[in-house]
């Protein structure tokens, strides 16, 4: 009648400092050395250790999940959402260009019950015509290319009329 | 050999809507364990993507009210509008008491093309327990939504309608990220967020079931990982041995069978104005924090949840997917709002209110073409009869269902009063009921039923022995000489039927050698000394028939009540006979929808030969959209013997208290589907409660709650 609901068995978080994990202690480790060592070969070389620490912080706080999302995963999905809306209030504006140029599909700042409760057919028409799929229902089949056979009537010259 | 690979493309949504059921009628410990194994093996079976959605939205009972009011202005009798008019205050007082909600389950699978919706409904009616029926999911809003920043009293991202709102409300979709290492159960903390008195959905996501090698490969490796690094630290790290032990048990229950699924759970929450949409976020958020988190959807992905509440894959809606892995036998408890009735559809006839008083439970039983027939079973002083005259009252003002109630205690005063009927009352002193009354349209088929209530005056069969069968031709032959000289058979009124004084006569006569005469001789002997002159039922059965079985009133109720004959059994069998004879030749007629109560049936089903009249009686019934309601007290009386095929017929069973014949329910095969819980309640049901079982529908246990009218009238009942 009850169970003991266990962690997460797929996800690997080894103890690394505090109620930080070694992954990303590691991840943000690597990426402030990467910065460190790029810099060295840069005219700015004198900021490289202020930069190692900064970016080793930087990245940490980057990383920081909230809601099981790091914190710039959550910056991009706000960022991605105020370009959606606000290219779908002003189509000829800034923002409806920059979404364009960045490929953005801003009609999903508007949603009709229509499209999104309605059984559409995930299904796409194999490809392969040595697999044959029964459908359960006709429109299926028309809706996503099955085929399916009809009468034909001929003209009398011997043309598909 | 080609192989046929299955590409995920090809997978078609299927969608079925589930009925939720009482989950507290598995109320024991082993009945709730037996419920989550049938579920995880249910679940166990699934390779592809699967969704489980439970909608709540406030209701109300106005949808009622409106259509008895309908039905008042309609009315033409002036005491059925008064009735209805009662009982709309009723259902008035009932929405005043409480706040209801409505609950409505679906269950969509994404299958190959060629597996239909109506064979995962069958598949979840079987695993499931309950009534799956294919069909579209409801949607989630009506309209155009629009994806509002952050703003207007909410500081989350949300829908807002597009346009005027016109009474829509906004809404806010949040994603669960953890499933927190507790226990979890059919109650919490599912129960909980139903509790709530405000309109949300919840979406259990199973976007992935793993193959079982595969997961058990996924998750040894986490298990030689964490043992590595625990190899190789120093100090103490509780969380990497808590997970190494989480992955050996998850490895355990792989390997018992179980497979392991990714959940993701969405929960939508509608609010009418963004302050208290923040509230009621809050509110979820923190009320189930024990058991898992939730975070509301950011962007575009609060957009894209919605899709959640539709067919689309999981694959196909763009949210963070943040899944956590489960053993079928945790998945089967995130089923567990399935198990949360609330207030279902108002159509049909109030039954009840559930046993805690939450919600008024209506049933509709003239939905399909055929009338379902009930059994009722109860002991004495329990509330049967109550029930009854509520019920029909009900039926017969709300539904204009009339009905005809055969009762043997006088009770059906109260009844005739109510509805200013007539009351007939039979009675071995004034009642003559004329066994060759015309019951049948055919020659053979009256016959044989006259035949029948002869049998049940001799006490003894007229047929199984040479001298019975030559007995039976002979009366056969004496009916069919008396039938034969009045015309047409449907035209012979009460008043022409050949008496049986007559019969009598004609019988002696009969026989073309002299053993045969002496046989009929004999014979006539035997009924006429019953039958006529000072025998003891010569007054009942000599007489042309004085009480009207005619159909003139077919539209109106009709009450019989047998009170004044109860101490002889054949007179009271005959009468029973007589009065259901008329009404199924009725029933041939027109397929209107009736209702036959017969209380205290066993006085009939005790005469094998009349046994066999309400076998028939009750099929004819059904096909004619009469519904018949067997009343008695024991069950035990209704599943022996041929009385078993009445029973079979009555997919409806009404059960009072059973204290005194509990084995039946727990012997018989036609009530597997009780659990011990479900013999603990039909064993301590107080008075006026009763178990609603309703074949391939669901279990429920009522209380008849009566009107105020209903209190007055029938109170002495």
């Amino acid at each position: 009648m009850a169970a003991q609901f266990k962690s997460n068995v797929r996800v690997r978080e080894e103890k690394g400092f505090g109620s930080i994990s070694m992954k990303r202690l590691i991840f943000c480790g690597v990426g402030a050395v990467l910065i460190f060592m790029t810099l060295r070969f840069t005219p700015l070389a004198t900021i490289a250790l202020p930069m190692l620490l900064g970016v080793f912080a930087g990245l940490l706080v980057l990383t920081g999940p909230r809601g099981g999302l790091p914190l710039w995963h959550r910056l991009m999905l706000g960022l991605r959402g105020g370009l959606v809306v606000a290219a779908a209030r002003h189509p000829a504006g800034i923002a409806a260009l920059i979404a364009r140029a960045l490929n953005v599909d801003v009609s999903v700042a508007y949603l009709s019950q229509r499209q999104i409760f309605t059984v559409q057919s995930s299904m796409v028409a194999d490809e392969d015509v040595n697999e044959w799929a029964v459908f359960a229902d006709l429109n299926e089949a028309e809706t996503t290319g099955g085929l399916h056979f009809v009468n034909v009537m001929e003209g009398s010259d011997g043309n598909t009329l | 050999m080609g192989t046929r690979f299955r590409k995920p493309d090809t997978q078609v949504a299927r969608s079925v809507l589930l009925e939720p059921f009482d989950i507290s009628l598995h109320g024991t410990d082993e009945g709730l364990r037996g419920l989550q194994n049938r579920f995880a093996m249910w679940l166990r079976g699934f390779n592809g993507p699967l969704r489980f959605v439970t909608w709540q939205i406030p209701a109300d009972l106005s949808p009622r009210l409106t259509y008895i009011k309908e039905m008042s202005d309609a009315a033409a009798e002036a005491g059925r509008r008064e009735l209805l008019m009662e009982y709309r205050r009723h259902y008035e007082m009932l929405q005043a008491e409480a706040q209801y909600q409505r609950t409505m389950c679906g269950l969509a699978a994404w299958t190959e093309p060629g597996e239909s919706a109506h064979s995962l409904a069958r598949s979840a009616t079987a695993a499931l327990d309950t009534l799956a029926v294919d069909a579209l999911w409801p949607p989630l809003f009506t309209g155009e939504y629009k994806l509002c920043e952050p703003g207007g009293g909410y500081r989350g991202w949300h829908l807002a309608p597009v346009g005027k709102p016109a009474g829509r409300p906004v809404f806010a979709l949040l994603s669960s990220y953890q499933l927190q290492p507790t226990i979890w159960d059919f109650q919490r903390p599912f129960s909980m967020l139903i509790g709530r008195r405000f309109p949300l959905a919840i979406c259990v996501d199973i976007p992935k079931t793993w193959d079982r090698n595969d997961a058990i490969n996924e998750i040894e490796s986490v298990v030689q990982a964490y043992s590595v690094h625990l190899a190789t630290m120093r100090g103490e790290d509780s969380r990497s041995i808590k997970k190494i032990n989480d992955c050996r048990q998850t490895l355990e229950e792989l390997n018992l069978g179980d497979a392991l699924h990714d959940v993701q759970i969405i929960i939508a929450l509608s609010a009418p104005d963004r302050k208290t949409l923040r509230e009621r976020v809050d509110e979820v958020i923190k009320l189930v924090k024990p058991w898992f988190g939730l975070r509301a959807e950011i962007g575009e992905a609060q957009a894209e949840a919605a899709k959640f509440f539709g067919p689309h894959h999981s694959r196909a809606i763009g949210i963070p997917h943040t899944t956590w892995p489960v053993v079928s036998r945790e998945l089967a408890l995130l089923f567990a709002p399935l198990g949360m009735r609330k207030l279902a559809g108002l159509d049909g006839t109030l039954r009840g209110e559930d046993g805690n008083g939450n919600y008024p439970v209506f049933h509709n039983s003239w939905r399909d073409k055929r009338a379902t027939h009930e059994v009722w079973v109860g002991g004495s002083g329990y509330g049967k009869t109550f029930a009854l005259n509520c019920l029909l009252s009900r039926q017969y003002a709300e539904e204009g269902v009339p009905f005809t109630l055969l009762e043997p205690m006088g009770h059906g005063v109260h009844v005739a009063n109510a509805f200013d009927l007539p009351w007939y009352v039979m009675s071995a002193q004034h009642t003559c009921l004329n066994p060759q009354d015309v019951m049948f349209p055919t020659l053979v088929e009256q016959k044989a039923h006259t035949i029948r209530l002869y049998e049940t005056i001799l006490g003894r069969q007229l047929s199984g022995g040479q001298k019975e069968n030559q007995e039976r031709a002979l009366l056969g032959e004496a009916l069919e000489i008396l039938y034969g000289g009045l015309g047409e058979l449907m035209a012979i009124t009460p008043d022409l039927a050949p008496l049986t004084e007559t019969v009598c006569d004609v019988l002696s006569g009969l026989g073309d050698k002299a053993h045969i005469r002496t046989i009929a001789t004999d014979l006539a002997d035997e009924i006429g000394g019953l039958c006529t002159g000072r025998g003891p039922w010569a007054a009942f059965v000599n007489g042309a028939t004085n009480i009207d079985l005619s159909s003139r009133n077919r539209a109106k109720p009709q009450v019989f009540s047998f009170h004044e004959m109860e101490q002889d059994p054949i007179m009271l069998a005959i009468a029973y006979t007589q009065v259901l004879s008329a009404i199924r030749r009725d029933s041939l007629s027109n397929e209107s929808p009736r209702v036959i109560a017969v209380d205290e049936v066993y006085r009939l089903m005790r005469h094998p030969s009349l046994l066999d009249f309400l076998i028939e009686a009750a099929k004819t019934f059904r096909t004619r959209r009469k519904k018949l309601v067997v009343i008695d007290q024991q069950m035990s009386v209704m599943v022996e013997g041929r009385a078993r095929l009445i029973f079979e017929n009555c997919p409806i069973r009404v059960i009072f208290n059973q204290r005194q014949g509990l084995n039946v329910f727990k012997e018989d095969a036609a009530f597997q589907h009780f659990n011990d819980y479900h013999h603990e309640i039909i064993a301590n049901l107080q008075r006026f409660s009763f178990v609603f079982d309703v074949q391939e529908e669901g279990i429920w246990v009522l209380r008849n709650r009566a009107s105020e009218g209903e209190l007055k009238r029938f109170r002495s009942t």
